[in-house]
């Protein structure tokens, strides 16, 4: 501590105005089978240090990985910051950050079992036995993985602050492909892309019951290749919740990311469709659609007490009724709305520079449920678990296709369809939902990898969802 | 990272086999925003990768810590993951080859040695174009250099350096809300041409100024060199990859011999080509080469790293990922599409009614084995009319195949852009394609 404290102090004596750093340990272990064997294991360690500076109105930032033969080369970055910082300002004004009470305090994700107590025979067992319970019939790869992750960071701030938390990750899931010779489907279990993930322990991995899941797994991905095409037109369209999560992530999550709305991001992800004047002003949804931006859920993989610039996490409300009531926001940008900073800038691991990032963006449940949805639907599809995606560099215009989907005609499931996609507008979109299901069909998704910034940074958020309907949505896209 | 270091942990090693990646990589980056730097950044980082096999039984571990202690200890970590699994039989060892790579001009100390200085001059002389225009400049100057290590108790060893230099243009304003984008990638930083590529972006904002809409279809498509490499990008993912090719899921699985593009599209994998941000090595620290996947339009060759061309009976072709992205399969990262003798002018010139495109934007695999892909235009859309550039287009949505837009290419342009990845950067000329699918439009309802 007391050598990182004079770093700051080092940073300060250089000419920053303001500095923080973030020392970061890390342990990972990942596991993939592919086919019943084991493809990745992988055990990973890694250690460095971030220090931050501003200096007149402008950021500098430099980081190294950390050994014992290069601890005593730290002081460096406190100069290289700042001549960083300097180089930055090219006359623009002065601001002032946001001012922030120094904390002093220490966070630990809740586990029941720790991760990396449990055997690799066991985890490895594991993925094997739910291999064995997907192959068969016309299935010709599966594949699982688990990934845990332990991550110490230490935030300190010139400004006085002291903030240990530790964080456990924990994410698992499986998925089998099918084929009858010409064609080939996939199902995926609990989520797409690498399963669920939370801010938990092995608990939540025991919790998905991957064995037992298995055989419904398989049977759906075979099913899938005597399905139907998925019909063309416009039709009411009725979304599980882990696809949800993902059309809240796309169309709600980024467009509110204040650093976008001010170009930040304009020559890689793009920009916003929000303008500054469309806040408390903008009808974004149906009075039916509720989001908040929720930092604080135990468990959920975007918590977290403190952001990466020791403002303590918050529960906001974004969309109240349908109307846009918050952008996310930094110590940075949030005095442009001359507002105070909802707490929502991190960084991935110790070597990158803070952005804001989404936490867990919930579509809050409503009153309705998937049985209702689905009764108070004449010609629909219901569709769930992410395949493809894709959304326009404003935000507006997206396409996203789906593992799999169900004919609803007369209030009732029918036949499975498969590559279904569906496309729209964002605020089209969410102005057509007149349904959400309540809180008991209501879940916490994870997602591990939300890309961001340059160099990419790959954010764990989370997005809790139920069910919803949307009315005359464009579906089938895809040749 | 010294390779006495790495020699003395894997001859102490007491697994069978082993093998370790060392990769060390400085990067120095200044992101802007409406003409302003608002991000400048140092990143260095050390990163090892250690894999065993004992008993035909494989674990493997990484450290950020290069010290021989740090090291040994991740053998020792993946040598006891490696005794909870299964053993493989496919497992053919650990390749050993004296062939080395020719020199290439892959690495710059210039570059490695840029100032932020240097960085911060860049920007202002885009600003000041963008002043000229009246239009914000948004984008990233960056350079990086990395030093790779691959060795392993065969007796393998090779290190190499690479660097790029990486610059990122997007012109934003003027009173129709334009938007221009263009880039430069190089070896060394003094090659970068940072005034042309911002008055490539200038001229592109300045003719994307009140964009129109058009209604989704079919039209034809004359597809700037951009646009192409991030198609190629994603035919190496989905298509060339070695692994998908051999399990049946790729386009290309069983068709070596088939004419599977149009007639006169030549695709060859260069890691020696200078202007492909060239590698000697694969990811296993074996030569690269040239090597032709599409000639004529007929598909003529598979990539293997060494585990899947011993497991086929067959020469790795030096596409090996580095240990911990191997089961994406191996791939072809210098990838370069021959280009024809026409200017982009002269193929625009053949075009009656269709689409010139820039770049495209997060885009996503809808169908992997058939290459359908969706996404969207961006910085810079155009509609053609008469075989000349007629007014700038709203983005648009396309949900296409792209080996059918590689079927229906009919004429391709001379001059050749590329687009960095993390190893390599695909090469491609414009082309002129007979029928692109465009099924949205990017506006508000």
């Amino acid at each position: 501590m007391e050598r990182w404290k004079k770093l700051l102090q080092k940073a300060r004596e250089e000419g920053a105005e303001y500095a923080d750093l973030r020392y970061i340990e890390n342990e990972n272990q990942g596991l993939k089978c592919r086919n019943g064997k084991i493809e990745e294991l992988n055990l990973g360690q890694d250690r460095g240090l971030g220090l931050r500076v501003w200096v007149n109105g402008s950021w500098g930032f430099a980081s190294m990985s950390l050994d014992e033969a290069n601890l005593d080369q730290v002081d460096k970055l406190a100069r290289e910051a700042v001549n960083l910082a300097r180089a930055a300002n090219q006359g623009q004004p002065h601001r002032e950050l946001d001012p922030v009470e120094a904390a002093v305090d220490q966070f630990k994700t809740e586990i029941s079992e720790d991760p990396f107590r449990v055997s690799l025979e066991e985890k490895i067992d594991l993925l094997q036995k739910a291999h064995e319970a997907m192959q068969g019939g016309k299935i010709f790869l599966t594949t699982g993985s688990m990934d845990f992750q332990r991550e110490k960071k230490l935030f300190l701030s010139s400004e006085g602050s002291e903030i240990e938390q530790t964080f456990y990750r924990t994410g698992a899931g499986i998925n089998a492909m099918s084929t009858d010779g010409s064609d080939r489907q996939i199902r995926s279990y609990p989520s797409a892309f690498g399963g669920n993930y939370a801010q938990k322990g092995f608990e939540f991995v025991r919790e998905m019951n991957l064995i037992g899941e298995g055989e419904r797994v398989r049977q759906e991905a075979e099913a899938l290749l005597a399905a139907e095409q998925c019909p063309a037109g416009e039709m009411t369209l009725i979304l599980g919740g882990c696809q949800l999560a993902l059309q809240v992530h796309e169309s709600c999550g980024h467009p509110i990311e204040l650093d976008r709305v001010l170009g930040m991001e304009a020559a890689l992800a793009g920009t916003s469709f929000l303008n500054l004047d469309q806040l408390n002003e903008l009808s974004y949804g149906s009075s039916q659609v509720n989001i908040t931006a929720d930092a604080t859920i135990p468990g959920a993989l975007g918590s977290f007490a403190y952001d990466d610039e020791g403002v303590r996490a918050q529960r906001i409300p974004i969309i109240e009724g349908g109307r846009f009531v918050n952008y996310l926001t930094s110590r940075e940008t949030a005095p442009v709305l001359r507002q105070k900073s909802n707490g929502t800038m991190r960084a991935i691991g110790w070597s990158n520079f803070p952005l804001i990032r989404m936490t867990n963006i919930n579509l809050e449940p409503g009153e309705s449920s998937r049985e209702e949805l689905i009764r108070g639907t004449e010609k629909g599809i219901l569709l769930d678990m992410i395949k493809s995606w894709s959304i326009d560099d404003k935000r507006i215009n997206f396409q996203f296709g789906t593992e799999v989907g169900w004919l609803v005609e007369d209030g009732e499931i029918k036949g499975m369809i498969k590559n279904p996609t569906y496309t729209g507008s964002t605020l089209q979109f969410w102005r057509s939902c007149d349904g959400i299901a309540g809180p008991s069909e209501w879940k916490m998704w994870g997602v591990p990898n939300c890309g961001k910034g340059e160099p990419m940074q790959a954010a764990p958020v989370g997005h809790g969802a139920s069910y919803a309907r949307f009315r005359n949505i464009k579906v089938g896209v895809s040749r | 990272m010294k390779k006495e270091d790495l020699k003395k942990a894997i001859a102490k090693s007491p697994a069978e086999h082993t093998e370790i990646f060392g990769h060390k990589e400085e990067l120095k980056l200044s992101r802007f925003s409406e003409s302003i730097i608002h991000q400048n950044i140092s990143q260095e980082k050390t990163s090892i990768v250690v894999v065993v096999h004992q008993d035909k039984r494989k674990g493997s571990a990484s450290v950020t810590d290069p010290s021989p202690e740090a090291i040994t200890e991740a053998i020792e970590k993946a040598c006891a993951a490696a005794r909870f699994q299964k053993p493989d039989p496919d497992f053919p060892g650990l390749p050993f080859s004296e062939e080395e790579a020719p020199e290439l001009g892959a690495y710059s100390e210039k570059t490695a040695r840029c100032p932020a200085e240097l960085r911060a001059e860049g920007v202002a002389r885009i600003r000041e174009i963008g002043n000229r225009e009246g239009f914000q400049g948004h984008g990233t100057f960056s350079t990086q250099a990395s030093k790779f290590m691959s060795l392993n108790s065969s007796g393998h060893f090779r290190e190499w350096d690479t660097s790029q230099a990486f610059l990122k243009v997007l012109f934003m304003g003027g009173p129709g809300g334009g938007e221009g984008f263009a880039q430069d990638v190089q070896v060394d930083v003094d090659d970068l041409q940072i005034t042309q590529t911002a008055e490539r972006a200038a001229s592109k904002c300045a003719a994307t100024q009140d964009r129109a809409s058009l209604s989704p279809g079919e039209y034809k498509g004359v597809l700037e060199p951009l646009a192409v490499c991030e198609l190629l990008g994603y035919l190496s993912f989905i298509g060339f990859n070695g692994l998908a090719c051999n399990e049946g899921r790729s386009y290309f699985s069983g068709k070596i011999g088939e004419e599977v593009m149009a007639p006169g599209l030549e695709i060859i994998d260069d890691p020696f080509d200078n202007s492909g941000l060239p590698a000697p090595y694969d990811g296993e620290g074996l030569p690269k080469r040239p090597l032709p996947l599409v000639e004529n339009g007929v598909f003529k060759n598979y990539v293997y790293d060494y585990y899947l061309a011993r497991k086929e009976g067959r020469k790795s072709t030096g596409h090996a990922l580095p240990p911990g992205f191997r089961s994406f399969g191996p791939m072809p990262m210098h990838l370069k599409l021959k280009p024809g003798q026409k200017t982009q002018k002269e193929l625009i010139q053949q075009v009656d009614r269709g689409v010139l495109i820039t770049r495209f934007h997060y885009v996503g695999v809808i169908h992997p084995q058939k290459t359908i892909i969706t996404g969207l235009t961006r910085d810079g859309t155009f509609w053609i009319e008469n075989g000349k550039v007629d007014h700038a287009l709203k983005n648009l949505r396309f949900t296409q195949s792209i080996i059918e837009a590689l079927q229906k290419t009919i004429e391709k342009g001379r001059e050749v852009g590329r687009m960095p990845f993390r190893i390599g950067a695909p090469q491609a000329p414009a082309l002129l394609i007979d029928g692109f699918n465009f099924t949205g439009v990017s506006e508000m309802d």
